[in-house]
């Protein structure tokens, strides 16, 4: 038995020696010093104006974020158009509360024109870059048929008062992109954004497990950045087809109502992507795939725009 | 080629000059089942030799006379019997069955297997076997559980508590052999990974390989879970019946007998009622399981015996979220094997299996049309021949061949107006054919040698998209294997082995029913994975052995699923390269083992110390070089503890709760935290402040400790015995964390990061009760 213990303790002395030189493993870190990124969305037959801005931002230790502090206000940032040749410098201006690069001259943006950006940043040497075509124009299409009965379906109006039953969503009011005369396969990419505040008297339109109200516990949740069930995004390769008594080619979706978690007021944001921003909200770690050459971000383009509605019972 | 027809013809000569041996089965006592790797001894003579996984021996003896044959397995009443071999008859036959030694003979036992821990003939490098009785002593949720038991063992890695994804000494799921009877079974998993596909009632024993397996198995890079399906009574009828909150199942079995023709059968079946409880509670998912084992034994005579046996399973979830998502999956194996002895020495088995696993799913409007739907299935015809001969005690040469076809089709379809050229429409086939060879040489007392050598050829048949390119791959694996003993109970050994892969899984990040397998086209290499093991052995005592096992893998062709090309398939170009990440990784670390029997106390402890790394092009990105990084992936676990133990109290102490014997178990787990990233920086997106991650392997989560625990109490009465049980699963309610996501909130004091954990098990009983008769 003594042998035996004598055996047991010299075990444990080499549990010990194990434990002692075996630390848990981790990576170092990824980045070092200052990150750059750069956020840019061209939308056709839209300016770069503070609907449309482009953000510069500078971020280092996150221990030390200070948000009003990542904006870069003093590069020199460039946009050419490769297609016409015109090349403009965006000017610093604020796009509401936020530092922002806006264009004065409040030049739209050409659909299928190839757009070449450049940020100069005093004291980051390597110069930010990156091109996108714009996708052809489409249109958003709220009443396609022509069969919404008044104060219901979509709205371009920002203050509409437009509902749509929820229950009659999947079969009365699709979403519909026109894309005219071209049909073919585009990056098709919505936004559904809850406007409503958070509260406990928000209500679901689909109850799971019961469950009417969200409890206060998701209010952190619901005003969480990225995907949420305040914001929920439909992304994904999209083929734009004749439809039945309609004259044009249109992305038309049906069978969709569970994109609103909520009764209230929606913002829906539809577009067409090229393929920087597809990638970009598509991609895990999608800031390493738009499109940008030194830095973080997008560069992305876009066709198509936005909509309101309220969902109602 | 020419050493090898010498050394055959060696071999051939040896064979002939000693003529007598003894063989037989080794049966259990009282059910008359097989019992595997019995150690089987003739005293006086050194000459030994143990039972294979079927319950037979052979020993060959040099000279003629009356002998004694010494069976023993720990847990089994050693037995002893005489015989003799002459020139008149040179072969003698003993066949015992063998008394369990610590169950009372009235009682009637459904099964009771133990360990076994003597060292046979062939070096059984990274192996641990599980008979039924250690996996149901296991405390698990809801029901005892094969996987569950499974991860509780050194060097298997559990996920988290809702998958029983199995990772095996820095091996996914994916590249883990797991056989049912000698068939392969694909996502053996139901609905949650609370309950693995296998009911434990209905088999006989687990094997698991954690490395190193011998030239018998291929096709997977990792590990071996070999589970063997339970021949049935012989002797009497039997059955048991457990009943769950959530399930019930039963088993029945027993001999049968048609004129001269006799044999055994075994039947299994269980299902959950979770959609039972809807009557009450009406918002739980509308979710239910069912499977069933089935085999029945044909005893044709001394020479040969037959087997046929069935699984099947299937899980339905329907799930309302508006549209109605409704979900189906689940495995059906046959397996047909003839046992036949051409001789004492040459012992055969012939398989002739298949199966299948499918799943589909479909996004269905309330008013009942399809919007969604995805099928997915994986066939799997086997057909194999194993010899295993004998030629002296100093040989055991093993040998066979094996065809396996596949066949895998993924298609899916939506009313919605994607791309249908990215949706995959996909169906491969395949062909694998091999042929094993490998001996185990006894060179002397001390000295075991077992080389081996696996030869792999495999082709595919079909491979739809049809540009994709046409797989035709042959390789060979070398394995070898070299032990030195020490003295009794005592030794120390050397492995190294090679194995390819030729199946693949797109898989996320945790294994769920809903993986795809699927074999490889021309655009992919086959997995290849090399194993080092240095092991060491030893007996400390009657009641306590010791394992130690250091172990270097290295992973080459690694395949992970790319998730970003979901729906972005293309029928017209597409290869599978374009939708997997390429990599390579390697693990290494150390599993001890500590196994206990003693004064009623069963069981052992675990210990893990380990490192696993890997590599795969397209993930992990150095945003300076835009290069991929080596990560410690999710299952990476520094440390991993684990204790389970059994005590019966009343057959020790003699103490008993109102009749009833008193049966204590514990299950104590602590593994180091899983991998996760980490916000690194911050960027504005032009809508919200968003989080710039680290790598994936930045921060490790708190570590992961649970303790489990059961009582047993268990009522003999004249026709069986009846035990009500209670289970605690994570008596200390900790709050272990399977995953953790970061977000960003807006609030008085500023932009804030903050996390949200996601939950594993919190503190749960179970109580059931269990019928034996």
């Amino acid at each position: 038995m003594v042998e035996i213990m004598r055996k047991i303790l010299l075990l444990l002395a080499l549990f010990a020696i194990l434990l002692l030189f075996s630390c848990e493993s981790t990576s170092g870190p990824r980045f070092k010093g200052e990150v750059y990124s750069l956020s840019a969305l061209l939308v056709a037959g839209q300016p770069l104006n503070e609907e449309h801005p482009v953000y510069l931002t500078r971020s280092s230790e996150i221990e030390d974020f200070n948000y009003l502090q990542i904006f870069v206000t003093d590069a020199e940032i460039t946009l050419r158009d490769l297609t016409s040749g015109q090349e403009f410098t965006l000017q610093p201006g604020m796009a509401g509360i936020l530092p922002a690069y806006l264009d004065p001259e409040q030049r739209l943006i050409e659909a299928e024109h190839r757009y070449r950006i450049e940020a100069r940043i005093p004291g980051y040497q390597p110069v930010i870059w990156a091109e996108t075509t714009v996708p052809q124009a489409i249109t958003l299409e709220t009443d396609v048929y022509g069969s919404n009965p008044a104060g219901q379906g979509y709205s371009f109006d920002e203050q509409t008062q437009n509902q749509m039953p929820f229950n009659r969503i999947d079969s009365d009011f699709p979403l519909v992109l026109n894309t005219g005369q071209i049909a073919g396969d585009y990056n098709f990419f919505s936004e559904f954004y809850c406007l409503e505040e958070f509260s406990t008297d928000l209500e679901y339109t689909t109850q799971i497990m019961g469950m009417v109200h969200p409890d206060a516990s998701m209010e952190e949740t619901y005003n969480s950045s990225g995907e949420t069930i305040r914001r929920i995004s439909l992304a994904g390769r999209f083929s734009s087809k004749p439809q039945q008594g309609l004259p044009d080619n249109y992305i038309m979706l049906r069978d969709y109502g569970q994109v609103y978690m909520f009764y209230g007021r929606y913002r829906i944001k539809s577009y067409i992507l090229d393929d920087n921003y597809y990638n970009y909200v598509n991609m895990p770690e999608g800031y390493l795939y738009g499109g940008i050459h030194n830095a973080l971000g997008y560069f992305g383009s876009a066709s198509g725009g936005v909509m309101y509605v309220t969902i109602c019972k | 080629m020419l050493r090898l027809t010498a050394t055959l013809c060696c071999l051939l000569l040896c064979a002939s000059a000693f003529a007598a041996t003894v063989s037989g089965f080794v049966t259990r006592s009282g059910s008359a089942e097989p019992m595997q790797y019995v150690n089987v001894v003739v005293a006086g003579t050194g000459i030994g030799g143990q039972t294979n996984r079927k319950g037979y021996y052979v020993i060959t003896l040099k000279e003629h006379g009356r002998y004694t044959l010494q069976f023993s397995q720990i847990s089994s009443l050693p037995k002893s019997v005489e015989f003799e071999v002459s020139d008149h008859s040179p072969d003698a036959v003993v066949n015992v069955s063998l008394e369990k030694s610590s169950v009372e003979l009235s009682k009637v036992v459904v099964s009771a297997t133990t360990e076994a821990t003597y060292e046979g003939p062939q070096i059984r490098t990274g192996t641990i076997h599980r008979g039924s009785e250690d996996i149901q002593s296991v405390v698990s949720p809801v029901e005892a559980d094969i996987f569950r038991a499974v991860l509780t063992l050194p060097g298997v890695a559990p996920i988290s508590d809702f998958s029983s994804g199995l990772y095996v000494r820095g091996g996914s799921p994916d590249q883990n052999l797991i056989l049912l009877d000698d068939i392969d079974v694909y996502n053996p998993n139901h609905f949650g990974g609370i309950f693995s596909t296998f009911n434990t009632d209905a088999v006989e024993s687990v094997e698991l390989i954690k490395g190193g397996y011998p030239a018998k198995y291929g096709g997977r890079m990792s590990s071996v879970l070999d589970v063997l399906n339970r021949q049935g009574n012989r002797v009497h009828h039997q059955g048991v019946a457990r009943w769950s909150l959530i399930s019930s199942s039963a088993t029945l079995e027993g001999p049968w007998k048609i004129g001269s023709q006799r044999g055994s059968y075994m039947g299994s079946i269980r299902r959950t009622y979770v959609e039972l409880l809807k009557a009450f509670y009406d918002e739980l998912p509308d979710y239910y399981f069912y499977d069933g084992h089935f085999k029945l034994n044909w005893d044709l005579g001394d020479m040969d015996k037959l087997s046929v046996s069935t699984y099947f399973g299937r899980d339905d979830l329907s799930f309302d979220y508006g549209p109605v998502l409704d979900l189906a999956w689940g495995n059906k194996t046959f397996t047909t094997q003839w046992v036949h002895l051409f001789s004492p020495r040459l012992f055969s088995q012939f398989v002739l299996a298949g199966s299948e696993f499918t799943n589909n799913f479909s996004q269905n409007t309330k008013e009942g049309e399809t919007t969604v739907e995805r099928k997915n299935g994986i066939h799997d015809l086997t057909a194999k021949a194993l010899l295993s001969w004998k030629p002296n005690n100093r040989h055991l040469l093993d040998g066979g061949l094996e065809l396996k076809w596949n066949n895998t089709w993924l298609k899916m379809g939506t009313s919605y107006q994607f791309q249908q050229n990215a949706l995959p429409d996909v169906k491969v086939s395949s062909l694998t054919a091999a042929a094993f060879l490998q001996d185990v040489w006894e060179i002397d007392g001390y000295w075991t040698l077992q080389p081996g050598l696996r030869a792999n050829l495999y082709h595919t048949l079909s491979v739809r998209p049809s540009q994709a390119p046409d797989a035709a791959y042959v390789n060979l694996e070398p394995r070898l294997s070299l032990r030195r003993r020490l003295r009794e109970g005592e030794s120390v050994y050397l492995n190294y082995g090679l194995y390819h892969q030729y199946l693949t899984l797109m898989s996320m990040e945790v294994s769920t029913p809903l993986d795809v397998w699927i074999p490889l086209d021309g655009s992919l290499d086959p997995g290849l994975s090399a194993h080092y093991i240095l092991g060491y052995k030893r007996e400390l005592s009657r009641f306590f052995n010791f394992d130690l096992e250091t172990y270097y893998k290295s992973y080459n062709n690694l395949l992970q699923y790319n998730v970003a090309t979901d729906f972005s398939w293309n029928n017209d170009t597409g290869t599978l390269a374009d939708v997997f990440h390429v990599g390579k990784g390697h693990t290494y670390g150390v599993d001890l083992m500590l196994r206990n029997d003693w004064r009623g106390l069963q069981g052992f402890i675990g210990y893990t110390l380990s490192q696993t790394r890997r590599k795969m092009e397209g993930t992990n990105i150095n945003p300076a070089t835009g290069q991929s990084e080596y990560f410690y992936p999710r299952y990476d676990r520094t440390h991993a503890i684990s204790l389970v133990e059994t005590f019966n109290v009343s057959q020790n102490s003699g103490f008993q709760v109102f009749g009833a014997d008193l049966k204590l178990g514990i299950n104590f787990s602590y593994n180091t935290g899983q991998p996760t990233s980490l916000p690194e920086r911050i960027y504005f997106d032009g809508e919200d402040f968003q989080i710039i991650y680290s790598y994936s392997d930045k921060e490790r989560l708190p570590a992961y400790i649970r303790l489990d625990l059961s009582t047993k109490y268990e009522w003999i009465t004249k026709w069986g015995s009846i035990e009500p049980y209670l289970e605690v699963i994570n008596v200390f309610n900790r709050k272990n964390i399977g995953s953790r996501s970061y977000f960003l909130a807006l609030e008085e004091d500023g932009l804030l990061l903050k996390h949200n954990d996601s939950a594993q098990f919190p503190l749960l009983p179970f109580v059931g009760i269990n019928v034996q008769w």
